[in-house]
């Protein structure tokens, strides 16, 4: 068990979500959820599908604003800022990982690694170091210069991760990141997931699997927009 | 860094869809094919009118022309600008006048020979200094006429390459050597009325017959490839010049008498034009104030190629313009393409956006697209337009024919025409592409830009 520390990373209060605003069709996907992730934390946000859990994981990776409540991500509140500083948040803060790998294509593995680092304004080589040590960490050297469609299913998904990983994000954001592959392969990706968080990454992992999140420290459990359980020890109020 | 990246993944996403890319491209090709052969014919055309009104009436020299009010003078045939005048030009002008160009009131047609069987065929004309130079003459041994020979009315001679093998064997061997020449008027009519003194008091001698020093040989320009096709090169006529005042000496004309309404003065070449006509402005005003019959004027070449060029210009504008039109429907194309493209990655977008990508990045990055196509449309419109320009140079000749005016075609077969394009016309090209990918690439880019991350990575 790594050590934990109390210092959050999503600290999450009140937090709806509204589509169609004032329009007949209005509405509510997320019904004031109160949330806090604390650095080293693994993760499991659990539910079956419609309860939210998808907007709830985009509101998380900062791809969406909630309507309202207080998101504070390493205690800055970015519930309201603007595309780009939101960009900035999820170019250098969060990893994302998706159920269909969501690799670019016709780039080579290592390019799409470079990437996120490419938009962070790092240099070609340093860049380059960077992805072919992140291709070791998840075993896929050898692969470097293969573009997706080269690609068994878990060998993108390992691409993916090395991906998440490229800037050093303070949180992993996985997507169903078994979804999409067999026993086998989920099982090879799990153990990366495990080996990162062993090496002290924060990772929230989505799911609607009870096995899958059996393998974390803490499963958060959503239904119809509000969280209906958390075992985990940091605050969780219900509305 | 970015923009490395940049073009190599928009060069990707142009190659993945080759003909979508190449069809996009045709209005833009065929826009600044237009263009590049307007651009290029205009050049041409410019220059080689530049090139026919230099040559034709000589671009370092001025033209002083002087009309009277005769009818109020007693003495019609006098012209104002006398010898004196042309003397004075020459000895107080500025350096940079080199002549006063001057002719002999007649010029003789006969042979050049030494004796019965070394001879060539020759036409005597008298010169004056400046004529080598602006006529474009090259010597080849021996120095041209200069003024102390016009001055001193010397019986020296420069004669041509060909005359020169003809009487002497090679050219180095004529230089000091004496040479007899015989000819008379052709046709008893004088050259240049203009230049002929009215006044009977002469005798005018029809035929000479002289003995003169060769002191130089030039070049003969075999421009229409005459002497070729000449089996007996003995009777080639070509020309063998004098100073004027020794051809007017042995015509009997007193060169002193003679009086112009024009001259040329020959300048040592076109920089120091204003410097000269300001010099020919003053010191003809103070010859002529106190004559009121007398007016001049003091003209050069420089403005009427001004005119010359404004019109090739506007025409060259006017045709651009149309042609503008094809790029305008090329970008358009570009426009609804690059839309398409971007609806066809709009999951692409997400992801990059997911990954940390501001709205600029993903515009440059469509940007660049547009403005590749577009460049890669001007390389081959450029290609095209250059294909086009050797077409017809190729076929040059047969649009010569179609010009009325004997002395322009004479002029422009014995003109090495070349229709290539100008860097000008490759730089506005690259402009005009540039200018067109950026417009009509804009709106789509700025709108895969905006795109919301969520419903991007949604996008199925």
């Amino acid at each position: 068990m790594p050590e934990q520390n109390n210092k959050a990373v999503i600290d999450m209060t009140g937090i709806i979500k509204r589509y169609y605003i004032g329009m007949p069709n209005e509405l509510q996907i997320l019904n004031g959820i109160s949330l806090k992730i604390n650095e080293g934390e693994f993760v499991a946000i659990v539910g079956e599908s419609g309860s939210g859990k998808s907007t709830m994981m985009n509101i998380i990776g900062a791809l969406d604003r909630p309507t309202e409540g207080k998101y504070l991500f390493n205690g800055e509140d970015i519930s309201s800022l603007s595309d780009k500083k939101l960009s900035l948040i999820r170019n250098k803060e969060i990893g994302f990982v998706f159920q269909n790998f969501n690799l670019i294509p016709r780039t080579s593995a290592q390019k799409n690694i470079e990437l996120p680092m490419m938009y962070a304004g790092k240099g070609r080589k340093e860049r380059a170091k960077k992805a072919m040590e992140l291709l070791g960490i998840v075993g896929m050297e050898e692969r470097a210069d293969h573009n997706p469609n080269e690609l068994s299913g878990g060998q993108k998904q390992r691409v993916a991760i090395a991906r998440a990983m490229a800037n050093d994000p303070s949180l992993i954001l996985a997507d169903e990141p078994t979804g999409a592959l067999d026993t086998k392969t989920g099982r090879v990706v799990m153990d990366i997931f495990h080996k990162l968080h062993k090496s002290g990454k924060t990772i929230v992992l989505i799911t609607h699997s009870p096995e899958l999140a059996k393998e974390t420290q803490r499963i958060i459990t959503i239904s119809d927009g509000s969280v209906v359980s958390d075992t985990g020890g940091a605050v969780n109020e219900n509305f | 860094m970015k923009i490395f990246e940049n073009i190599r993944y928009a060069v990707g996403a142009i190659l993945l869809n080759k003909k979508r890319s190449f069809l996009t491209m045709i209005g833009i090709i065929v826009g600044l094919s237009a263009v590049i052969t307007i651009v290029s014919v205009g050049d041409t055309i410019t220059t080689v009118m530049n090139e026919f009104f230099m040559s034709t009436f000589g671009g370092n020299n001025i033209h002083v022309c002087s009309y009277s009010d005769s009818n109020d003078s007693g003495d019609s045939y006098k012209y104002a600008i006398t010898q004196d005048e042309t003397s004075h030009i020459l000895d107080n002008g500025p350096d940079s006048i080199v002549d006063v160009l001057q002719q002999s009131a007649y010029s003789y047609k006969g042979k050049a020979f030494i004796d019965d069987n070394m001879y060539s065929a020759a036409s005597l004309s008298g010169v004056s200094s400046g004529y080598a130079k602006s006529s474009n003459m090259k010597m080849v041994e021996g120095r041209f006429i200069n003024r102390k020979d016009c001055q001193e009315k010397k019986a020296a001679v420069v004669i041509s390459d060909v005359a020169a093998e003809n009487c002497f064997g090679s050219a180095k061997n004529a230089i000091g050597k004496s040479i007899l020449i015989q000819g008379k008027i052709p046709d008893q009519i004088p050259q240049d009325t203009d230049e002929m003194p009215q006044n009977d008091k002469f005798t005018i001698n029809t035929t000479v017959y002289t003995n003169c020093v060769v002191v130089g040989v030039y070049k003969y320009e075999d421009k229409q490839g005459k002497l070729k096709n000449i089996d007996n090169k003995r009777s080639f006529l070509t020309n063998v010049y004098c100073p004027y005042s020794y051809l007017n000496y042995v015509s009997g004309i007193e060169t002193n008498d003679i009086t112009y309404n024009f001259i040329q003065v020959a300048c040592e070449d076109n920089t120091h034009l204003d410097e000269v006509e300001m010099y020919l402005y003053d010191f003809l005003d103070s010859r002529f104030q106190d004559s009121d019959n007398y007016e001049y004027m003091v003209l050069d070449i420089r403005e009427d190629l001004k005119d010359i060029s404004m019109v090739v210009t506007v025409v060259t504008i006017v045709f651009i313009l149309v042609a503008a039109i094809s790029l305008i429907v090329g970008g358009i194309g570009l426009m609804n393409t690059m839309l398409v493209s971007i609806t066809e990655r709009t999951k692409e977008i997400g992801i990059k956006k997911a990954l940390g990508a501001k709205k600029n990045t993903i515009r440059a990055q469509f940007l660049t697209e547009s403005v590749i196509i577009c460049l890669i449309a001007c390389a081959v419109g450029v290609f095209c337009g250059t294909l086009i320009g050797m077409i017809i140079e190729l076929n040059i000749d047969k649009i010569i024919d179609l010009i009325k005016n004997d002395t322009i075609v004479y002029f422009l077969k014995n003109t090495d025409i070349k229709i290539t394009p100008s860097a000008g016309a490759v730089i506005i090209s690259v402009i005009f592409s540039v200018t067109v990918g950026v417009i009509f690439g804009y709106y789509p880019a700025n709108k895969g830009a905006k795109m919301q991350p969520v419903d991007a990575l949604r996008y199925e």
